[in-house]
C-alpha cells in the first residue's frame, strides 16, 4: 500500500472500464461505480450511472447480483444461493440521509 | 465535528464558481465536475470555517478512496442538490471517518471543497470490501440544500 507521502505526490488517473476488463458482456451502470485497476501506480476506473460499458463475464455476474449494473448483451453463469450470499456480503452501505443541509 | 457545508464552498457557489448541472461527460476544469471520497480523520483535521480547497493539510493523504467524476442531477429550483449513489469497489486503506465533496479543477490546490459528512449513519466505514455513499432519498434533502 502506498505511503501517506506517496499518495500526497502521486495523483489518480481514471481509466475506462474497457482498458481494465474483458470486453465480453456489454452492461448499462445503475451508479456510479469506481475500482482500483492498479493501486500501486494509482490507477482507478470509473463508470457512471447510465453509462453502458464492457465487463469481463464474472466481474458482471457479480455486478449484476449486486445491483450496480443491468446487463444488455451477452450471457453470465447463474448464481447459487449461496454464492449469491457471499457475493452481497461484501457490500457495506453509508446512509447520508440528506445531511448535507446548509 | 458534524456534517455541513465548508463555508468557502458556499462562498463559491453564490460567486457562479460552482455549478450543480449534468453533464454526460465532465472533465477537470469544468464547473460542474464533482467528486468524492472516503477520508481518514487520523490524516485530515476537518476545518469547514477555513479550509477551501483540496490542498488543506493532511487532506491528501486522508483520502483513500476517491470517485470519478459523479453523475450529478441539475439542482432542483429549490435549491436542492442530488446525484448518483457512489460505490467504490474492492476498497482498501484505513478506516475512514469521513465523506469528502468536492468540485474537480484538476489540482489539489484548485479543486474546492464543498461538502463534509462524518455523523451519518455506516461512519466509521472499515475499508475492505465495497462501499456504497448513498445520498439522502429524504424528498427535499437529497444530497444537499443550499
Amino acid at each position: 500500500m502506498p505511503s501517506p507521502r506517496r499518495r500526497e505526490l502521486e495523483p489518480i488517473t481514471f481509466v475506462s472500464v474497457e482498458r481494465v476488463f474483458q470486453p465480453q458482456v456489454k452492461v448499462r451502470a445503475t451508479r456510479d461505480l469506481n475500482g482500483w485497476a492498479d493501486r500501486q501506480k494509482r490507477v482507478k476506473w470509473h463508470i457512471g450511472s447510465g453509462r453502458i460499458g464492457y465487463l469481463d463475464s464474472d466481474v458482471a455476474r457479480q455486478f449484476q447480483v449486486k445491483g450496480y449494473v443491468q446487463i444488455l448483451e451477452g450471457d453470465v453463469k447463474p448464481v447459487s444461493d449461496d454464492e449469491r450470499a457471499e457475493i452481497l456480503s461484501t457490500m457495506t452501505v453509508i446512509g447520508l440521509g440528506g445531511n448535507g443541509d446548509g | 465535528m458534524a456534517d455541513g457545508w465548508y463555508q468557502m464552498g458556499v462562498k463559491n457557489f453564490g460567486l457562479g464558481n460552482v455549478a450543480w448541472v449534468f453533464d454526460a461527460s465532465p472533465t477537470d476544469g469544468e464547473n460542474d465536475n464533482m467528486k468524492c471520497g472516503l477520508v481518514d480523520t487520523a490524516d485530515y483535521a476537518v476545518n469547514l470555517a477555513t479550509h477551501e480547497f483540496r490542498d488543506a493539510s493532511g487532506l491528501a493523504a486522508g483520502i483513500e478512496e476517491t470517485s470519478g467524476s459523479m453523475t450529478l442531477v441539475s439542482a432542483a429550483a429549490d435549491g436542492v442538490l442530488d446525484a448518483s449513489d457512489v460505490t467504490f469497489v474492492g476498497t482498501a486503506g484505513d478506516t475512514c471517518e469521513g465523506i469528502l465533496l468536492w468540485q474537480s479543477k484538476g489540482s489539489a490546490a484548485t479543486d474546492r471543497l464543498l461538502l463534509w459528512w462524518d455523523a451519518s449513519a455506516g461512519l466509521p466505514v472499515t475499508l475492505g470490501g465495497d462501499v456504497t455513499v448513498q445520498w439522502g432519498n429524504t424528498g427535499g434533502t437529497l444530497l444537499a440544500r443550499l
